[in-house]
This record gives structure tokens, C-alpha cells and sequence, in this order.
């Protein structure tokens, strides 16, 4: 099993490297074009109010692709801008995994299967090269944010009780989601590089999990229609706050950092383990029991 | 075989189709769902409200009516607000197919030497129309017949405008507060086109976009790009100074009986609807052109 | 060597395989004829792994699938037509499926590549391929590696004349090197030149064999 795990990735990747590759730039392009707008929005304001310099630091480049929207309440009927900027980045996600001819029931899945010797070796491998297109599109985001905030002249913190990363307390404002003046990443305290890693590593398993679903879903429907169904899932934290909702930990503004009443890391961990877990027993056992007969180009 | 026989062969073909029927699915639940979530709270609330003060005069019954409560015009609860996210890409998925990979797999060669290619290209699109315009008109229907045997059809009073979905901004809004059943209408029939038009506008694509998966994905990504780029350029003119500034121009919102935050004439949804149609129509002729690959 | 033990599948309550048994014997071409529907392919499919029988077993190289393997240890298929990757060359597209099975050097797969009647078409890309130039590929990708078992279902579909002597040929030379090939076919070419056991079936059932060894089974 192993060694067909092995196999069949090192396939995978010679085979689609170049494809998910493309795909990864156009996500890292959509990160690039969301920081110009935040910057841009930041000159305007800052020439509005007279503001020394629109302080934006790291965090802030951050927030402008991930925050997603904070406590969302519908019973309050008020009309609000959904953040799609966030939306776009978990859509181009799914996009990054979705097309895979080797895994594809109705293309070269029964070759590739057969060649690779074991089913649960070659279902494991598919859901490592989904993991891994995730974490190359989130690297790239990640590694764009931060040089947008190097080219801005973003400051690191340099030490002490209140070194923590930052939000520009106009952030929110500019990014349209409402934070309490209490949370870490407002406050003097700031959020410490372990907070960030954090959360960081916990948005990317949370998009990674909602990529791990739509996987399993293409195993049993035609690849447009597990795409929408995994929209809807993606869509729903939009409009519903509940931490069962794996959208949610991928947003910064849902965390504990920048709301009072958000998720805890360890609250994002096991919300998005749970989702990643159902996942691959649902494709595994879809794989493993499954008949492929007939194909379909 | 003549021109309404291909157009029934395809319009069965595409009503029968697995997509098309996967897709009503989702719509319809999420329908389903809005209805029972808003006039389940509704009614709860109405009941709190009449009783207790049965015998006076009470304002602010209409914002209970079922048409108040219906999908299309609601903006408060999250499952229309998912609804309206995602039916771009179920009215999409409906029929809409590559030309390119259709051909390939012989069934369209076979089609188009017996009725002609230009025959065959305008059956299917219209077959697509159809969908994408099925996908989001039944759903609404199913909702508001839901939502009206679950609560009272007030006519809405414009002096309860403060707790309506509906603005003097938006369109129809005159209907809206004087005839609700012709307004569900109008709202439906233009839904209708509207998710008609851009699934016949993704399977024009197909003349440039091979693989379908791509082909159905993509224009969504590009709707979805639109609505965030021009929501944050509107964004920074406010920031700006210049109050007021901003449309919707993109399908999630032109969709909507009260979209979001952003202001959506009757006037520039028509104008989308009439880009849409162009488009449409150009790209068929360029499809009816192209080799038949 | 392969072995058939009274294998049934069902689909749907409809019978596609209804009690199949034989035995497929390593260095010799084995050839299924029949009308359509009669189960070719889908036996095929079973001792290829991707279809669990309903009932029976198979085994292959002394090993029971879905018991002690869920597929063959080594083995090359062409089921239904050939399916590649669009975007990649020919050539390309052997490479990433040799990472699926190790030892098969970029040498070996130009040498393929010729030996299949592609040479000067490995570089292009599969898109652009004609059926027959898919099928070679397809035949390729199924004998690459000397596998020691090969399932063919209709290798000579949209081959040239040529190309039909070609596939007779590799069909030929991977028996004499040990391999197992079971092959499904309708060209009354094949049956003649290179069979040396040959099934009949119908209605999901062999109906009748002759071969090397005489044996009948009715």
C-alpha cells in the first residue's frame, strides 16, 4: 500500500504538476489583487483624515485575502456586503484540485487504479496531492501578502509585551467586518508568531477539508455538480456563525484573535480534522467497495 | 428530422439529463430550507405579536406576510443569502456542456448530419436557456408556495416600509406594496431570463473552452471576481467622499427582489439581461462557424 | 496463469457473468470472441480487479484478488478504449504512468513509442492524436513494462492495416517472454493468426474452447 501511495503521487505530480501549477499562479494573482486594493483604499483614507501613513502591517495584507467576516447576526435583517474577496480564495481553491484526469471515474481512474496496485494506496495518494495543491496555493498566498507588506514597509514587531503582530484599527473598517477593540490582534497585545502560525495552519486545514470533500463527492457525481455542492458548503459560514461550519475557521475575522466570542484554534482543529476524517472514509469507502465499470471521456 | 423535433429530442434529452435533475435537487433544498427557516421564525413571531394585541390596530403586520418572508426578497437569512451565492453555477451546470467534447463523442456528429449544424446549435441553446431559467424559477415557486401556507399574505404596507425587504430603490418596488402576486411573478419571470441567459452565455463559451469542467467553472470564478472587484472600487470611492456611488452589476445581486448592500436599478439589470442575450447570440454564431471538431 | 472459478456477476438482478470458469495459461494468447453482451469485457474487468464478482473467486499468479491483492501484481490493460491526458504528449503521457510501476526507463518508452508506429508523433500532443494513433498509444501503455498479465478488449479497434499487423506482432512477442495476454476481440485476423486458446462466450457463459490443450467445456 505504501509503495503504491508513493507511486502514484510521483504519477500525479509528473502528470499535473504543470497544471496545478498554473492554477496556483492564478490564485496567488487574485492574493496580489486583493492587496493592491486594500492598499489602495488605504492611501484614500489615510488622505481623507489626514492620517501620517496608512499604517497596514503584515496582518493587515493577511486580512485582506483571509478575513472572511466577523459574528454574523441574520436575526438583525441588516442589508451587508458579503466578503466575497474571501469566497473567491475558497472557490480558487477548490478550482486548484477540482480537474484531475487521473482520478476521474469517467477518465483515466480504472488505468491508474489497476497500474498503481492497491485502491487504498492510490485513494490516499489522491487526497495527498489535494493537500498538497492546498498548501502550495496557501504558501503562495501567505508568501504574496507578505511581500506586499515588505513593499509597503510594513513593520515587524521588534519585541516586548505588546510586540505581537497587529490590525490597523482602521482595518476593519476598510475590510468591512466588526471587530471587538478587545481582541489580541486589535489591541496592544497583538498577536504572537505562534498565534499566527495558529491560525494559519488551521485556515489552511480548514480549506484543505472543504477541497478533501469535493474529492470524495467527484468519486459518485459528475465533477460540476460536486463543485457546487461543495460552493454551498463553502458558502454557508457566509451566512450562518457556527463553528461547525468548516468555512469559518478559515476566516481570521471568526478567530479568537480578532472577536471576542470566536474560535479557539484547538476549536478549528477539531471541527476541521473531523470534516478532513469524514472526507476520506467517505471517498476511501467509495473506492474500496466501488465497481468501475464503464467509462465515460 | 425538423426543427421542433430536434427541439423536443433536446429539450427531453436536457429535462432527463442527471445534472439538470442533481441540480434541482440542490436548488430546491436550499429553497425548501429558506422557506421552512424564515416563516417557521415568522410565524413564531406573528403569534406573539396578534394575539396579544387582538382587537387593536397593529402596524407592522405586513413584515410577517408570506411574500416578505419569500426567498427572493428576503436578504436577512442565511439560506437565501446561500441561495443566491450559488444558483450562478447549479443554473449553469443544468444542460450547459463543451461543444468541442460533445462532438467528440459522436452523438453530436450524429445529430448534426441529420437536422444541420445550425439547427442542432440553437435546439441545445435553447434547451440550455430553459434550464438555467428552470433551475432558479422553480425553486422560487416551491419557496413562496411554501412560505404562503405557513403564513397570512398581507399586502405589504409602505408604511412598514422601515421592516420590508424591499426599497423604493428596488426594482418592482411599486408592485411590491400594491399588488405582492404580480410582483412574485414579474420577480420569477425576470429570475427566469436572467439564469436563462447566462447558461446559454457559459455554453456559448464552449466555442472557446474545451474542457467542460473548466467551462462550468470558470465563469463563475470571473461573476464571483467582478462582484469583489467592484465592490471594493466602490468601497474606495465612499472612502472617498462620493456617497451613494455603486451598483450591483453582477447576477448574486440583479437575482435578488433586495440585494445587498449596493443599489440595483430595474434599468441595469435589463441592460445586463440584454449583454447576456448579445453575448449569447454572438457566441452561437461563432459556434455555428467554428469546425465541427 | 490466470484462473476462473465459477464467477458470477450480477447487475441490477441481470446476469452479465452466469458461471464462469477457465484457465488462462501463462506464454499463450488467450482470445474471447462472442456476440455483443455476452460478458467479455466485463470478465475482463473482473480479472483486471476494477469488478468484485458476486460470487466466485480469481486468481492470478497463484494469488486470489480481493483476498491476498485487490489487483494483479503486474499487469497492463487497454479496457474500453484508450484514455489519456489530453494536455500531454504521447510520449508524456507513458512517463507518468511508468512512475506507476518502477524500471521503465525513458529509453524503453522511445523504444515503445517506435515499436507501436509513433515515432515522430511521441512528442505531440495526445489531443491531437487520430483514434488509431490513440489506439497504438493505448496498446503501448498496456505491454509497457513486460508485465506478466495483459487484458486487451478489442486491440484493433480503428487500426490500419498496418497497425493491426503491429499489434499482432507485440501481442505476439510479449507472449513468447512468459506474459499471460488474454485478449477480446471481434477481428477474425487475430482469432486465426495469433490465438492459441481460444473462448467462446454468450450470455455470460463460456460456451465452448479450443486451444492447444483440446479442452472443452460446455
Amino acid at each position: 500500500m505504501w509503495q503504491a501511495f508513493v507511486r502514484t503521487l510521483r504519477c500525479e505530480g509528473r502528470a499535473q504538476a504543470r497544471p496545478a501549477a498554473l492554477r496556483v499562479l492564478a490564485v496567488c494573482l487574485f492574493a496580489s489583487l486583493a492587496c493592491f486594493l486594500l492598499c489602495a483604499q488605504a492611501v484614500v483614507h489615510s488622505g481623507i483624515d489626514g492620517a501620517q501613513s496608512a499604517r497596514l502591517g503584515f496582518l493587515d495584507f493577511l486580512a485582506a485575502v483571509l478575513a472572511g467576516e466577523g459574528d454574523y447576526d441574520p436575526s438583525l435583517g441588516e442589508r451587508r456586503a458579503v466578503p466575497v474577496g474571501w469566497l473567491c480564495v475558497g472557490v480558487c481553491m477548490l478550482l486548484v484540485t477540482l480537474p484531475d484526469p487521473l482520478h476521474d471515474p469517467r477518465h483515466m481512474q480504472p488505468l491508474t487504479m489497476v497500474l498503481s496496485g492497491s485502491r487504498v494506496g492510490w485513494w490516499l495518494a489522491s487526497c495527498a496531492w489535494v493537500a498538497l495543491c492546498c498548501l502550495t496555493a496557501f504558501i503562495g498566498i501567505v508568501a504574496v501578502c507578505i511581500a506586499w507588506g515588505a513593499c509597503w514597509g510594513a513593520a515587524v514587531p521588534s519585541g516586548g509585551a505588546s510586540a505581537g503582530l497587529r490590525l490597523w484599527e482602521k482595518t476593519p473598517e476598510l475590510l468591512g467586518f466588526d471587530a471587538s477593540a478587545a481582541a489580541p490582534a486589535l489591541s496592544g497585545r497583538g498577536m504572537g508568531w505562534r498565534d499566527v502560525l495558529a491560525w494559519l495552519s488551521c485556515s489552511w486545514l480548514a480549506l484543505t477539508s472543504v477541497c478533501l470533500v469535493q474529492r470524495a463527492l467527484v468519486a459518485m457525481l459528475p465533477a460540476p455538480v460536486a463543485f457546487s455542492l461543495t460552493l454551498a458548503m463553502l458558502s454557508a459560514p457566509l451566512f450562518v456563525f457556527h463553528p461547525w461550519l468548516v468555512g469559518s475557521h478559515a476566516m481570521l475575522a471568526r478567530s479568537t484573535f480578532v472577536i471576542n466570542n470566536g474560535f479557539s484554534p484547538s476549536c478549528a482543529l477539531g471541527v476541521t480534522l473531523a470534516h478532513v476524517a469524514a472526507a476520506m472514509c467517505l471517498g476511501a469507502a467509495m473506492t474500496l467497495r466501488r465497481d468501475v465499470v464503464g467509462q465515460r471521456r | 428530422m425538423g426543427r421542433t423535433s430536434i427541439c423536443r429530442f433536446e429539450l427531453r434529452r436536457a429535462f432527463t439529463s442527471a445534472p439538470f435533475l442533481l441540480a434541482m435537487l440542490i436548488s430546491c433544498a436550499l429553497a425548501i430550507w429558506s422557506a421552512l427557516v424564515c416563516s417557521v421564525g415568522a410565524a413564531r413571531d406573528l403569534e406573539s405579536v396578534v394575539v396579544p394585541y387582538a382587537g387593536q390596530t397593529y402596524k407592522n403586520l405586513s413584515a410577517y406576510s408570506s411574500v416578505n418572508q419569500w426567498l427572493a426578497v428576503d436578504y436577512g437569512a442565511g439560506s437565501s443569502g446561500v441561495f443566491f451565492l450559488v444558483i450562478p453555477q447549479v443554473a449553469s451546470v443544468g444542460y450547459a456542456r463543451s461543444m468541442r467534447t460533445h462532438g467528440n463523442s459522436g452523438d453530436g456528429d450524429q445529430l448534426q448530419v441529420r437536422v444541420g449544424r445550425r439547427r442542432l446549435l440553437r435546439a441545445q441553446m435553447l434547451a440550455t436557456f430553459l434550464c438555467g431559467g428552470l433551475l432558479v424559477a422553480v425553486p422560487l415557486v416551491v419557496n413562496l408556495a411554501i412560505c404562503a401556507c405557513l403564513l397570512p399574505t398581507y399586502v405589504p404596507d409602505v408604511m412598514d416600509a422601515f421592516y420590508l425587504r424591499v426599497s423604493q430603490n428596488d426594482a418592482f418596488s411599486d408592485l411590491f406594496y400594491s399588488n405582492p402576486v404580480l410582483y412574485a411573478l414579474a420577480r420569477t419571470a425576470l429570475d427566469f431570463a436572467l439564469c436563462g441567459l447566462w447558461g446559454s452565455t457559459v455554453y456559448g463559451l464552449s466555442v472557446v473552452v474545451r474542457n467542460r469542467v473548466i467551462l462550468l467553472t470558470l465563469p463563475y470564478v470571473a461573476l464571483l471576481l467582478a462582484k469583489y472587484v467592484s465592490e471594493r472600487i466602490f468601497a474606495i470611492a465612499r472612502t472617498a467622499g462620493m456617497e451613494g456611488f455603486g451598483a450591483s452589476f453582477t447576477l448574486f445581486d440583479q437575482l435578488r427582489g433586495s440585494p445587498d448592500a449596493y443599489f440595483c436599478p430595474l434599468w441595469l439589470t435589463l441592460a445586463c439581461a440584454l449583454a447576456m442575450a448579445v453575448a449569447s447570440l454572438l457566441l452561437l454564431r461563432a459556434l455555428e462557424r467554428s469546425d465541427a471538431l | 496463469m490466470v484462473v476462473v472459478d465459477e464467477v458470477f456477476k450480477t447487475i441490477r438482478s441481470v446476469p452479465v457473468l452466469d458461471g464462469v470458469s477457465a484457465e488462462f495459461p501463462s506464454g499463450a494468447v488467450s482470445v474471447l470472441t462472442g456476440p455483443n453482451g455476452s460478458g467479455k469485457t466485463m470478465l475482463l474487468r473482473v480479472i483486471a480487479g476494477l469488478v468484485r464478482p458476486t460470487s466466485g473467486s480469481v486468481e492470478v499468479d497463484g494469488r486470489k484478488l480481493h483476498r491476498d491483492a485487490p489487483f494483479p501484481e503486474s499487469i497492463g490493460i487497454l479496457l474500453e478504449g484508450p484514455a489519456f491526458i489530453g494536455s500531454l504528449s504521447g510520449r508524456d503521457n507513458l512517463r507518468a504512468l511508468a512512475d506507476l510501476r518502477e524500471g521503465v526507463s525513458d529509453a524503453q518508452i522511445d523504444d515503445l513509442i517506435a515499436r507501436v508506429g509513433l515515432a515522430g508523433f511521441g512528442r505531440r500532443r495526445y489531443r491531437t492524436y487520430s483514434l488509431g494513433m490513440r489506439q497504438r498509444l493505448g496498446i503501448a501503455a498496456a505491454v509497457m513494462g513486460a508485465p506478466s498479465l495483459i487484458l486487451l478488449d478489442e486491440p484493433t479497434n480503428a487500426l490500419d492495416d498496418e497497425g493491426v499487423v503491429m499489434a499482432k506482432g507485440v501481442m505476439r512477442a510479449v507472449c513468447d517472454a512468459g506474459a499471460t495476454v488474454i485478449v477480446a476481440t471481434h477481428d477474425a485476423d487475430v482469432v486465426q493468426d495469433v490465438a492459441d486458446v481460444r473462448w467462446r462466450m454468450a450470455q455470460g457463459r463460456i460456451s465452448h474452447v479450443t486451444g492447444e490443450e483440446g479442452r472443452r467445456h460446455e
